[in-house]
């Protein structure tokens, strides 16, 4: 029971210590990081005038909605760009992880926001945050319908050890701009071949909406297995038309489903785009190898957008949004370099 | 249920006058919630932002994503238990302690410089748990050792309750830091690795590394299966191990929750802050109740409440005010349970095998942790989270009444220590 005071000396030691932490935290912020740009997550305005003036202006044409990847004070934040190559670039004070648009509303999935947590925001023609949506999760893909009626997000939940991946996911659809659920995914019946099947690990993701907003393509995984469905939301139910196929994206002419193709498998495998033909239910691989993990993005009928991470550490993560012709003619080439989650707004 | 201590009650209530000058909390404990509470700061800013870093940040897919997740949540027992044995047949608590806290700071810089290969996000990330199945044993050893065995209760009260202030601040930390800095997952293990070196620097300089009655012999055989043959011992580590079986993990628990509320999506850091601030509220005052009531009274206690978490997640509309009660009473399980134990565990061990005691506690329940999350995420699977439940409430009351019974069958002999 021994319980004798620390000498000074020792006491003056840790206080040494403890200062020379403090100056050196000070030291490693000032040389390392850039300064912390002054935003804040809830500010109903998130565009300054001079970028208010460029978005009227960008609106008249078609423009593409995107995260800014670029090192600097506007790293990750959401910013747009007209379709025209090396078209300047406007920027929000918005951080977003995930971004999707339509010409009239937005909607924006958000990883770390004050107080903590995983939130997306609903944004209007004025770029105004007109509803704010708790994530169950880390935020994963989102896309809106073409109306704008309607907004589907995945969020991924950890924590869930009890699965094999330690990963879930939820899949919600909300009403735009009230952000009031519509639907959770979860709760579809899913028939297959006539019959419905059921599962606890069903688990869906990567929304795609049709002209009516009331149909959508997801992919519906279960005991390792990836499937395309096709649902009616107000009935609730899924159909499941084909097999590995993930994470869908619909073209604007309904013609064909981008999609994500898993190469390898277990620890090893990655994903390249690929496209299918509806009509004839023909995939169609892509001369491109680079790995993608977000959901793709159509250009215009004949060319889909995706993004392509690089440089990842510790410190930083890079992306560049590439593009490639559907007809698989030619190579991929970059369509926005230091850029992700692209969103083609058309008119 | 267990017999509870009146007169000890009464001293409760009344102003303690013992005639010795000695304090309930001895200085080494006070120091080492100090250092326990930066430590937890600097590994909770990681756990919290993990999923983030391993998921959003390095995109990796979900199968490499559990590998790491399942190194990180369990498989450190042969760790826990073998730094035990070394502390007590090294006599050097301290020593074989700081081990485990430097091997998991090196694990912040390492993660600064592994970049994007998923295999070595991995290793670091075991090594970090490592090190914390390193410390814990040889921690509460020289806890329970600077103690009277009187107020063991009370000691690991405050311990827990100054590491769960660490539990609370550390991810509050990592998301500002994520918030003002995008993707500088630098910035967060920096900071990170500046508090678990404070806590080192604490623990090094300040904590009295002599262990009171202990004799400072080097290479002393360690007489393991005295432990075995230590009923009192055995009963314990039993009676927790099968608590840890039936409770499962806190992620478990927040699941339920959140699938009771249907679509209302809660913040899940928010349920864990919910569960932290009760425990660190009620810590100290219950593990003083522990030293006056006895200890298997509290301990009991601390299970009845846990029965009564499930059966509200059973019956209870989760609403705010609901949901509030359910975290505290899960904050209150953990009050009169995880400290009390070690208290128990601390009273029921020779000094010679103190620290081989605890970390065999740690291992037990642990390994028992994880089989019940497997079996439940079966059930779960099988039968939905309804059947998970009802099973719950059912298995909790069991164990509440196996215990009762154990603890009372093995008598006063596990009340060695108590006042």
């Amino acid at each position: 029971m021994s319980d004798s005071r620390p000498s000074r000396a020792r006491i003056a030691t840790f206080v040494v210590f403890v200062s020379a932490v403090a100056v050196a935290l000070a030291a490693y912020f000032y040389v390392a990081l850039d300064p912390a740009p002054a935003t804040s997550n809830h500010a109903p305005g998130i565009v300054d005038e001079k970028a208010s003036r460029a978005l009227v202006e960008l609106k008249r044409g078609a423009y593409v909605a995107f995260r800014e990847m670029a090192p600097g004070p506007t790293y990750g934040h959401l910013a747009f760009a007209s379709l025209e190559p090396g078209a300047p670039r406007v920027f929000t004070s918005l951080p977003c992880h995930r971004v999707h648009f339509t010409d009239k509303v937005g909607i924006c999935l958000a990883i770390a926001t004050a107080p903590p947590g995983f939130r997306g925001f609903l944004l209007d023609d004025a770029m105004q945050v007109t509803q704010t949506i708790e994530l169950p999760g880390m935020p994963s893909r989102t896309r809106l319908s073409r109306d704008g009626q309607f907004a589907a997000y995945t969020a991924f939940v950890a924590g869930d050890s009890y699965l094999a991946s330690g990963l879930s996911t939820r899949t919600r659809i909300v009403r735009v701009p009230s952000g009031d659920d519509v639907a959770d995914l979860e709760s579809f019946a899913v028939v297959r071949n006539d019959k419905e099947i059921h599962s606890a690990d069903f688990n869906f993701w990567g929304v795609t909406f049709t002209r009516d907003p009331n149909r959508i393509y997801a992919t519906l995984g279960t005991g390792g297995r990836i499937l395309l469905v096709e649902g009616d939301v107000a009935q609730r139910m899924f159909r499941v038309i084909a097999e590995d196929i993930e994470c869908p994206s619909l073209s604007p002419g309904e013609t064909h489903i981008a999609f994500k193709k898993r190469f390898g498998s277990g620890f090893d495998a990655w994903w390249q785009p690929a496209v299918v033909d509806l009509a004839t239910m023909t995939v169609r691989q892509l001369p491109e190898s680079k790995h993608i993990d977000d959901q793709i993005e159509w250009l215009d009928d004949g060319h889909i957008l995706y993004a392509v991470g690089h440089s990842t550490s510790a410190t930083v993560r890079r992306a560049d949004i590439w593009t490639i012709a559907i007809d698989g003619s030619s190579s991929s080439s970059i369509f926005l370099a230091d850029a992700e989650s692209p969103a083609v707004v058309r008119r | 249920m267990y017999p509870i201590d009146v007169a000890g009650l009464r001293g409760l209530l009344a102003r303690r006058s013992r005639a010795s000058a000695r304090p309930v909390i001895a200085r080494t404990v006070w120091l080492l919630g100090l250092v326990s509470c930066f430590t937890d700061i600097s590994s909770e800013m990681i756990s919290s932002i993990l999923p983030v870093y391993l998921f959003v940040h390095l995109q990796l897919s979900a199968v490499q994503f559990g590998v790491i997740d399942g190194l990180y949540q369990g498989v450190t027992a042969v760790a826990r238990l073998a730094s035990g044995v070394v502390a007590d047949r090294w006599r050097r608590y301290k020593l074989v302690a700081t081990m485990g806290y430097v091997l998991s700071a090196i694990c912040k810089i390492g993660l600064l410089a592994t970049g994007s290969a998923w295999t070595a996000v991995a290793a670091i990330l075991s090594a970090d748990r490592l090190g914390k199945g390193i410390r814990t044993a040889p921690r509460d050893a020289l806890i329970s050792l600077a103690t009277h065995p009187q107020d063991l209760g009370s000691a690991f009260g405050v311990h827990r309750a100054m590491d769960t202030v660490g539990v609370l601040v550390g991810p509050l930390l990592a998301f500002w830091l994520l918030t003002s800095m995008p993707n500088r997952f630098d910035a967060i293990f920096v900071v990170s690795f500046a508090f678990a070196f404070i806590g080192i620097a604490a623990l090094v300089l300040l904590v009295d590394d002599r262990t009171g009655d202990v004799a400072r012999e080097r290479h002393l055989t360690v007489d393991l299966p005295s432990l075995l043959r230590n009923r009192p011992f055995v009963v314990i580590t039993t009676v927790a191990a099968l608590t840890s079986f039936v409770v499962v993990s806190d992620a478990f628990l927040y699941l339920l929750l959140q699938w009771k509320r249907g679509s209302g999506a809660e913040a899940i850091p928010l349920l864990y802050a919910g569960t932290a601030t009760s425990y660190l509220l009620l810590a100290a005052p219950l593990g003083r109740l522990a030293d006056r009531v006895g200890r298997p009274a509290v301990f009991l206690f601390g299970q009845a409440c846990m029965v009564l978490v499930y059966a509200g997640v059973a019956a209870l509309d989760i609403g705010l005010w609901t949901l509030g009660l359910v975290l505290l009473l899960h904050g209150a399980y953990y009050a009169a349970t995880d400290g009390v134990i070690a208290a128990l565990i601390s009273g029921a061990t020779p000094a010679e095998v103190r620290a081989s005691g605890l970390a065999a506690l740690n291992t037990a329940t642990s390994l028992t942790r994880l089989a019940g999350s497997v079996i439940a995420g079966v059930i779960w699977s099988w039968q939905g989270p309804g059947t998970v439940v009802t099973i719950a409430v059912m298995a909790a009351a069991a164990t509440l009444i196996v215990s009762a019974i154990v603890l009372r069958g093995a008598g006063r002999s596990i009340e060695a220590g108590t006042a």
